[in-house]
């Protein structure tokens, strides 16, 4: 027997589909959140981020009919909030990735020892500070994913479907940023702002 | 083949995501802290400050403003032009049935009915017209659920 559930986003975007008042402020309110992060995070600029969501939000509008309920609306708006502020950082020509020579420099794991004490080495509000400098100098992408996985507590087929990444490569960013920060935080990198 | 001293073994890394991994699900799930490994602590305090959110936020009635931006951009109301339209069209066709009447007489025994027989009959002119019903169906399918 086929008993479905009534699906929240399908009624939701058969609401704003059908122009029902205020349909389309509660899609905006459920998920600007989502989209704030993805691009704040992505493009670090509160300014060109605002405008960038409103970018999103004002594509969401016109493509809605387009939505085809394979990927949950989330995924869907998350894809189209990390395309724009993607287009957006190749237009200022930021790069996207770890230059492609450091993939061949040896892993930070190999200077990293297992009784480095944090809390001796560090005040909380100097480990917070350490932290968030060596996040905003990770490449866009990988401070996109560490931000859906972490933040947004998306699960990596869900990240896949917003990058357009494979699950291996979401992986690997997830892998390497948080070796690297660990390495920072560890006093083993320095942090390039 | 030997493993390059330079680069950590297939088994460090491995062990290295799966404490990344324990310490995201430990911080997310609220568990006290295993104090006896301080990878995991670092692990721990870095997944806390990546599930922190900003502190710039978007404006609290954003929501609002776009609603409003949407409503402000919808398509102009083209119905008055939409019927002049339909006028025109309407009254060229008649003016063309008053033409025929008035002057048909003259010209329409000229027309050769054998050519317009031999037209039809052509495979590529009725795939010609199916091509454009189709499209025109599917436009009007394609835009049948956009909002008004």
């Amino acid at each position: 027997m086929d008993e479905r559930l009534p699906n929240p986003d399908s009624e939701l975007v058969d609401a704003v589909l059908r122009g029902a008042p205020g349909a389309f402020e509660r899609l905006v309110r459920d998920y600007q959140g989502l989209c704030w992060h993805i691009v704040y995070r992505m493009v670090r600029h509160p300014e060109d981020a605002r405008e960038l969501c409103q970018e999103t939000f004002l594509r969401v509008h016109q493509c809605l009919h387009q939505y085809r309920h394979e990927s949950a609306l989330k995924s869907w708006i998350g894809q189209v909030a990390y395309s724009i502020a993607l287009r957006h950082l190749q237009r200022k020509r930021i790069p996207l990735y770890e230059p492609a020579g450091d993939e061949d420099m040896p892993s930070p794991l190999e200077n990293l020892g297992d009784d480095f004490d944090l809390e001796q080495a560090f005040g909380d509000a100097q480990v917070a500070r350490r932290l968030h400098d060596a996040i905003d100098a990770l490449p866009p992408v990988q401070r996109a994913v560490l931000t859906l996985y972490h933040l947004e507590e998306a699960s990596i087929p869900e990240i896949a479907t917003i990058t357009g990444m494979a699950s291996g490569t979401i992986k690997s960013h997830l892998f390497r940023a948080r070796l690297r920060l660990r390495a920072v935080l560890e006093g083993r990198l320095g942090v390039a702002v | 083949m030997n493993h390059d001293p330079r680069f950590p073994s297939p088994d460090d890394e491995a062990r290295e995501w799966h404490a990344q991994e324990r310490a995201f699900a430990e911080e997310r799930a609220g568990l006290a802290s295993a104090q006896s490994d301080p990878r995991l602590r670092s692990y721990r305090l870095m997944a806390h400050v990546l599930a922190q959110s900003p502190p710039e936020q978007l404006p609290p009635d954003f929501a609002r403003q776009m609603a409003r931006r949407v409503q402000r951009a919808k398509p102009i109301d083209t119905r008055l032009e939409r019927r002049l339209l339909a006028l025109l069209v309407t009254t060229m066709a008649v003016a063309g049935l008053a033409a025929i009447v008035v002057y048909g007489a003259r010209w329409l025994p000229a027309l050769d009915l054998h050519l317009v027989g031999a037209v039809l009959a052509t495979p590529w002119a009725w795939a010609l017209a199916a091509c454009l019903g189709l499209s025109r169906l599917s436009r009007h399918w394609l835009h049948h659920d956009q909002p008004a």
